[in-house]
């Protein structure tokens, strides 16, 4: 693709035709802070954090929604703009609760970056009260306005993405909020649950109720269908403790439905078989997998034909449902076989 | 495009009723900006218009008077402003939250004086980080507040006080709230209500030591601002003060003055006027010695060499400047500073703080041909002259006084008295715009006295000397000036001759400072006044204070014993090394029980009128024309009271 030159800070900088000056920033490695913008999103231009000077130009542009323009000289370290960027960041903190320690989203926090970033170090604004409004109705998010400061990326992601369009914003001026049509709870909602909104989230306003950080993360493909989408497993010990979409995944590009995303608590449950039973005198007994097989193999035998059929599931693996079909025709002579997924 | 706001505002919309003046105009709707009287002859236009902070829109304007609070205007836009902002971008959505927050604060008494620093920053990070207009424009009001009225700000923030009694945190009542001195007139006159005059009278002295006088010459804009003349008339504040300062008979009303245990040391007052005894009375309560040093040869100031006895009997002042003696302040009369006595060799005398107050004392000049002849006596020395010269006679004489203010009529109503053959009022404007009391006005009508409106003197006529008439010329109203009056301008080829052989120019006054700028001590003094902080009534020299008319020009006694007041409290907290200016406590809005039984006389109740002497018979001496109401008549008259102080 054709691209062209233009300077940022100094710095000349190659962009495409149609990127923005933060695209156009960010291929470069060059930082400029932002909260409301989000590669998959369209531009939004409301925190006004990414507000740069450019050369020729009105006011302070933001970056995240000006074109690049060849020949464009873009600063975006000025006395104005850091006096806006500090500004905007100590006006999100009079409007946000104190209590990072104990956040779902500490240290993962985009606010808390851009705090350190500018280097806000003392609170000259009054702490603005505003009762916390908690949705708790989600089995796997829970949602905290008090802690939302309105980028709009979980309203935008909902609509542009998932075309779900479950959340939106409600009222104007300072008591904006998100909420579903109704204002009822999420789960009353036509929310899917799929969860973008909450990876999206830059604070702590919608975290995972899983509070567990993972110590590894293994890059794998979801079983529940046959999308085949990659995702990254969470684990920590022994233990499954969270699942997010593969972001470089050509299948879902990191996206996830809710299975995908929240359905892995069976991996680790109590109730979970890990060994074979075997009913003897009424009552389920632990078996070894010999046993259990032997005992299969006996009482297969005596079905094979017709009278016998196949139904897999499209939890498993494509290796493991041709061989299911193949154990049907070959070994029980029949072509019953079925699939939940063809329904 | 390019009309002057001026001429929009009086031309075309007719000017302010009421007689008030202007204060405000703001245009542009509520993200438009507020403009003060000194920007009314800007040309209408959109450029004009944004430079001076406000804007060209279709939010009509809105032109505001002295009865509106810019702290609360500005709150008002903002809320508006605020509600309007779409919630996207930061700085608007937040910002103006915090603004908000900010100037209800202030508007609270909640406010404190780096708010206003955050105001101004937050104000230029929605302009600057904002994306649309409705952003960029909401601090606006609060912007051109700001820098036009930033004084009412810091009035609601430091003084606690809201001047135009708007913002309800700060204002006990109107009443209250008008007086220069903060009486406590729904109390005192509640008092009065229930027949309690000593206990009305001991409150009113605890801040003022001149109740006999102010309820007698008081220009009393605690009534003006009465509620109760929404429903009839206002009440009659000022009668009723005179009643009980007539009624306890002082120094028995003296006796509940405490004087403090502790001792300040000694204190030196210069000027024994309602300034300088108001200072001198707080500061011996407060444990200071105080010594008094008065130039002329009666004690009193204007008081006794201004007003007229037949407004202010001499043994109603000389009593309570006794009452003030008896707390051991010490007056030495016939010393003149400058002269007798200087500034800093008081201070070497041991005196640890000085308090300068020697008013206002001489006249202004005319500046037309003539005024030298004799026969013309400028208001002042007349009034002087009339009050310490028992012989003086005017009998046969015809007299023109020029001016429309008090002094003005003093000296005519007063010449009338020294048997004047007749008395004339030259005023160049109308009879609406004349400064002096109406009731004044129309006591002087009523004597005799002949008004000549809209007239100014020309030259003073006469041979060898002597005034054998003046010239004086018609004046029509022109344009209008920033007070919002109407300019006079002479009508050419009017002119008319007055046959008189007095002239009495009464223009205005201005403090005698020549002695005190010749003593080294000019650093004090600028452009014919004294300076001093308008909190603390500190000069520029440490232990020096200052107040009264020397530091404002001529204004009124109350205005006097209230810059005295404040004087004493700041010069205790430097004798004792404490912080000159404390911000008061905000008021206390409790409802007692008693407020629920207070009724008030009902609408349409009249005033009780003063009783006067009849305008034939009195204007032949310097008896006192106003007699005084009853007992029963006061009695009735406080029951007028609406008690707004107890308002819910």
């Amino acid at each position: 693709m054709e691209t062209f030159s233009l300077t940022i800070d100094g710095i000349p900088v190659a962009a495409q035709h149609g990127q923005t000056i933060l695209e156009a920033a960010r291929t470069a490695g060059i930082y400029i802070p932002n909260l409301c913008a989000d590669p998959d999103l369209a531009p939004y231009g409301a925190c006004r954090l990414c507000v740069v000077e450019v050369d020729g130009a009105r006011g302070l542009p933001t970056a995240c929604s000006t074109p690049a323009t060849p020949g464009m000289v873009v600063r975006t370290d000025t006395p104005n703009v850091n006096m806006v960027r500090r500004g905007v960041v100590e006006l999100l903190i009079s409007d946000h609760p104190e209590d990072c320690l104990t956040c779902p989203r500490n240290q993962h926090c985009e606010l808390q970056k851009i705090a350190a970033y500018v280097g806000v170090r003392e609170q000259r604004f009054r702490k603005l009260h505003r009762p916390p409004i908690v949705d708790d109705s989600n089995p796997f998010f829970r949602r905290d306005l008090s802690k939302c400061i309105l980028c709009g990326k979980c309203v935008r992601a909902c609509a542009e993405i998932l075309n779900v369009g479950a959340v939106n914003f409600i009222n104007r001026g300072y008591r904006t909020y998100i909420g579903t049509l109704g204002e009822r709870p999420l789960v009353e909602s036509n929310c899917e649950s799929c969860g973008l909104c909450v990876e999206v989230c830059p604070t702590g306003a919608l975290a995972s109720k899983n509070g567990k950080a993972p110590s590894r993360e293994v890059n794998t493909i979801c079983g529940y269908c046959a999308v085949g989408c990659g995702i990254k497993l969470g684990v920590r010990g022994q233990e499954l403790v969270g699942s997010t979409g593969d972001p470089e995944n050509e299948v879902n590009h990191g996206n996830l439905c809710v299975k995908g995303r929240y359905g892995y608590g069976f991996v680790n449950h109590a109730d979970r078989l890990t060994s074979p039973l075997i009913k003897k005198d009424g009552d389920f007994v632990k078996a070894s997998w010999d046993e259990a097989l032997d005992l299969i193999a006996e009482n297969f035998g005596k079905h094979r034909g017709d009278a016998f059929g196949v139904l897999s599931s499209a939890r498993c693996t494509n290796e493991e449902n041709y061989l299911i079909q193949k154990f049907a025709r070959g070994v029980m002579g029949t072509n019953n076989v079925d699939h939940c997924a063809r329904l | 495009m390019g009309i002057k706001l001026r001429d929009v505002i009086y031309e075309v919309g007719g000017g302010i009723p009421d007689h008030k003046s202007f204060k405000a105009a703001q245009t542009g709707g509520p993200i438009g900006g507020c403009l003060p009287s000194s920007l009314l002859d800007l040309p209408i236009d959109y450029e004009s218009l944004t430079q001076a902070g406000a804007m060209m829109g279709s939010g009509g304007l809105i032109v505001m008077d002295e009865s509106t609070c810019m702290v609360d205007v500005a709150k008002y836009f903002l809320t508006f402003a605020q509600s309007e902002s779409c919630g996207k971008c930061v700085p608007c959505r937040v910002g103006s939250k915090q603004m908000l927050e900010i100037m209800e604060d202030i508007a609270a008494g909640r406010g404190e004086m780096e708010h206003l620093d955050q105001l101004q920053y937050l104000s230029k990070l929605l302009k600057m980080g904002s994306l649309c207009a409705l952003g960029g424009g909401t601090p606006n009001p609060v912007l051109s507040t700001l820098e036009h009225f930033r004084h009412e700000y810091e009035e609601h923030i430091l003084d606690k006080h809201c001047s135009a009694g708007v913002c309800k945190s700060l204002v006990v009542a109107p009443c209250q709230n008008t007086c220069p001195l903060g009486t406590p007139v729904p109390q005192y006159v509640g008092l009065i209500a229930k027949g309690a005059f000593q206990e009305a009278l001991d409150l009113v002295r605890e801040d003022n030591p001149f109740p006999g006088v102010c309820g007698r010459v008081c220009p009393r804009p605690c009534e003006s601002a009465c509620r109760r003349g929404t429903v009839d008339e206002p009440v009659a504040i000022c009668d009723l003060k005179r009643f009980i300062a007539d009624e306890v008979s002082l120094p028995e009303g003296s006796a509940p003055v405490v004087v403090a245990a502790e001792d300040l040391g000694k204190v030196a007052v210069i000027g024994s006027g309602p300034a300088g005894l108001t200072a001198a009375y707080h500061l011996a309560k407060q444990g200071c010695r105080v010594t008094v040093f008065e130039a002329l040869p009666v004690v009193g100031g204007m008081m006794a060499v201004g007003i007229p006895e037949y407004r202010l009997p001499r043994e109603v002042l000389n009593s309570e400047i006794r009452a003030i003696e008896e707390l051991a302040v010490q007056i030495h009369t016939g010393m003149r500073i400058g002269k007798d006595i200087d500034l800093d060799e008081l201070l070497a005398r041991g005196f640890r703080a000085v308090f300068v107050a020697v008013g206002a004392h001489q006249s202004n000049k005319l500046g037309i041909p003539g005024e030298e002849r004799q026969g013309v006596l400028h208001g002042t020395n007349f009034l002087r002259d009339v009050n310490l010269n028992g012989q003086l006679s005017m009998a046969g004489r015809s007299v023109a006084v020029v001016g429309g203010g008090d002094v003005a009529i003093d000296a005519a109503r007063s010449a009338l008295r020294l048997a004047a053959r007749e008395v004339h009022v030259v005023y160049r404007r109308s009879s609406e715009e004349m400064p002096a009391q109406q009731a004044e006005i129309r006591a002087a009508a009523e004597e005799g006295v002949k008004f000549h409106y809209l007239a100014a003197p020309k030259q003073v006529l006469g041979g060898n000397g002597a005034v054998e008439g003046l010239e004086c010329i018609r004046m029509q109203l022109g344009g209008w000036d920033s007070s919002g009056r109407r300019r006079p301008e002479p009508v050419a080829g009017s002119e008319f001759h007055l046959d008189v052989d007095v002239l009495i120019p009464a223009i205005g006054q201005s403090p005698d400072l020549g002695l005190f700028n010749g003593n080294g001590h000019g650093d004090l003094v600028n452009r014919g006044l004294i300076m001093a902080d308008r909190r603390t009534m500190a000069t520029q020299r440490p232990g020096v204070f200052a107040g009264g008319d020397a530091v404002t020009g001529p204004a009124t006694v109350i205005q006097a014993i209230a810059a005295g007041a404040k004087a004493a409290k700041s010069m205790v907290r430097y004798l004792k090394g404490e912080e000159l200016f404390i911000s008061p406590g905000l008021p206390d809005k409790t409802r007692p029980p008693e407020a629920d039984s207070w009724s008030p006389a009902e609408g349409g109740t009249a005033r009780s009128r003063m009783p006067e002497l009849d305008p034939e018979r009195r204007k032949r001496d310097f008896r006192e024309v106003e007699t005084g109401l009853t007992r029963q008549s006061a009695v009735r008259e406080a029951g007028r009271c609406l008690r707004c102080d107890w308002e819910e």
